[in-house]
């Protein structure tokens, strides 16, 4: 691990990050604040989410909106939360090794006396601590705020919740690392990490409509986190192994592409 | 005195990009003290052989050794020895100079805060600036401070000159005295011969990735194509020049011959004092000159068996 070029990855991008993580804050505490009312109107709710059309309720889950697992699944844990974490993840992940070999500043930092694996493996600590950061102040603000609004959820289930989605943005930028890694193109990197994110969204929206989805849905990273309904049932240990694992293949595989490739002058 | 073990050393050194030609076959050597330049047109494969020697390029086929290390399986500890300065240089420009420097030299290991204050004073860098609100030249001054700050044993150096205005260029020189006089073999590549030959003693000349030859400069410009005008008193015959052997060709226009000559001059010369000579102009070969007789000649394995002493 290489501290000066730790240090320097956070201190080019704190801005972007504050900005995130200031976004993430504000929409949970302004749903967090809108919740009591939400809870005590749970009869009409009911009744408006029956009119919604099957589809939309397969694909949303909305039946028990009105608890507070209820209620978060839908306003932040099937998409704000998952993408904001996959957002950074991939463009900390995209950017690590592709952005340097795109700017031409690869071309001084692979010189030094340090291995390329080495510089993989910083890049990689600075994006997961960043990654673990913003996990910590997700759960943080949701068990003050569902502390405050009097929210019947555990803390361990929001915890869980939290990791298990931080684990999904980690899994996104090990997508991106690889991709940026291999091909030097930051832009293919995010490309690439993306599709894959939306790919992995409707395969898990419609795994209920659709034959094909739901045979290849138990491979798919936002069943493994998002279906496994974390709110509810606390950390699924296997699922969790599972995001880890891939993770570090990942950024394994990431360490061997950059190993090999040529970094050529334009 | 017995040969100095070589500091750079290519041997069958081949480069290709998928099927795509980068260089071919390259081999010389450069000895500690030396400096020795690379020299070629743009798209040489100069660039390509510099960054190989550094570790971005994976080779094809041949090999390079640093300091007696291959390069392909050198710990990434070699490079604590070694110099780079890229040929399109990208610094991080969010950073100030000093800073820049400083993050280098804690990549390196070493804290190099005082050298690094003591030749930005000498290029007349100012450190304290944000990296994008500086010019190419003084950018390529942070280039020249990052290469040299930590005294390296080696210096792989891509067209180290363009942007610097005389006077740093005039430091520069000094700094490769400084580290030619400690024994450093510097690989130094231009596309401009002027640049190099008061640098560098011998030079390896390639184009579309192969070597034409590897000499001493002196040699190479004696050897080569050059253009002498000559003035006479009057009107002058041009067949008593035309039949010296080393002229190549003659165009008269009164009392002005201008003959191309490859090599020596003083038959031509001597010839030309019976004829009434009053001046003569000597334009330096170009780089491109040397190109013309080195490709006309067909490269080393043609040249006369006087110039193929390659040290």
């Amino acid at each position: 691990m290489l501290l000066p070029l730790l240090v320097k990855s956070w201190r080019d991008r704190w801005r972007g990050l504050l900005a995130w993580t200031t976004g993430l804050v504000l929409i949970t505490i302004v749903e967090l604040y809108v919740y009591p009312s939400i809870r005590d109107s749970a009869e009409g709710m009911s009744q408006l989410i029956e009119a919604f059309p099957e589809g939309m309720r397969e694909i949303f889950p909305m039946t028990d909106y009105t608890s507070g697992p209820g209620f978060l699944n839908v306003e932040m844990f099937s998409i704000v939360v998952p993408l904001v974490f996959i957002a950074v993840g991939a463009s900390w992940g995209a950017s690590a090794t592709a952005d340097e070999e795109e700017k031409g500043t690869a071309d001084l930092l692979l010189t030094l006396p340090v291995s390329r694996t080495s510089i993989v493996v910083t890049k990689c600590l600075a994006t997961i601590a960043v990654l673990t950061g913003l996990t910590a102040v997700l759960a943080i603000t949701l068990v003050i705020g569902a502390g405050v609004v009097d929210m019947d959820i555990g803390t361990a289930e929001l915890v869980a919740a939290c990791a298990m989605h931080g684990l999904l943005g980690v899994l996104y930028a090990g997508i991106g690392f690889l991709v940026g890694a291999a091909t030097g193109r930051r832009g293919v990197a995010l490309g690439v990490a993306f599709t894959l994110a939306i790919a992995g969204f409707l395969v898990y929206s419609l795994a209920s409509l659709v034959d094909f989805f739901d045979t290849v849905n138990p491979a798919n990273p936002f069943e493994w986190v998002v279906g496994s309904d974390p709110l509810t049932n606390g950390l699924d240990v296997g699922y969790t192994v599972g995001l880890v694992v891939v993770s570090l293949l990942l950024f394994a595989g990431s360490a061997i592409a950059f190993r090999r490739r040529d970094i050529r002058a334009e | 005195m017995a040969p100095e073990p070589a500091v750079i050393e290519l041997t069958g050194l081949t480069k290709y990009y998928g099927r795509q030609l980068g260089v071919e076959d390259l081999t010389f050597d450069v000895s500690p003290g030396e400096v020795f330049g690379f020299l070629g047109p743009n798209g040489a494969g100069k660039t390509t052989t510099l960054r190989m020697l550094i570790g971005l390029l994976r080779i094809t086929r041949g090999s390079a050794r640093l300091l007696g290390t291959d390069v392909a399986t050198a710990p990434p500890a070699l490079r604590a020895r070694i110099g780079y300065l890229p040929g399109d240089l990208s610094l991080y420009k969010n950073l100030t100079g000093r800073e820049y420097l400083g993050f280098m030299a804690r990549m390196r290991n070493r804290d190099l805060a005082e050298r690094i204050a003591s030749l930005s004073e000498r290029l007349n860098l100012d450190a304290s600036r944000h990296i994008h609100d500086l010019s190419k030249g003084n950018q390529q001054k942070i280039g020249v401070i990052q290469a040299f700050m930590h005294d390296p044993e080696v210096l792989i150096l891509d067209e180290p000159t363009s942007g610097l205005d005389p006077i740093v260029q005039r430091e520069f020189e000094i700094l490769l005295d400084e580290a030619t006089q400690r024994g450093a073999a510097v690989l130094l590549s231009s596309h401009i011969l002027s640049e190099v030959e008061h640098l560098a003693g011998r030079v390896a000349v390639v184009n579309e990735g192969r070597l034409l030859v590897v000499e001493r400069i002196a040699t190479l410009k004696s050897r080569s194509v050059r253009t002498l005008e000559l003035t006479f008193s009057g009107p002058v015959d041009p067949a008593p020049l035309r039949a010296v052997p080393s002229v190549d060709g003659i165009d008269v226009h009164g009392a002005v011959a201008s003959c191309t000559v490859v090599g020596a001059h003083d038959e031509l010369l001597r010839v030309a004092l019976t004829l009434g000579l009053e001046t003569v102009q000597t334009h330096e070969p170009s780089l491109e000159d040397i190109f013309m007789t080195l490709v006309a000649g067909g490269g080393p394995d043609a040249a006369p068996p006087a110039g193929q002493e390659l040290a």
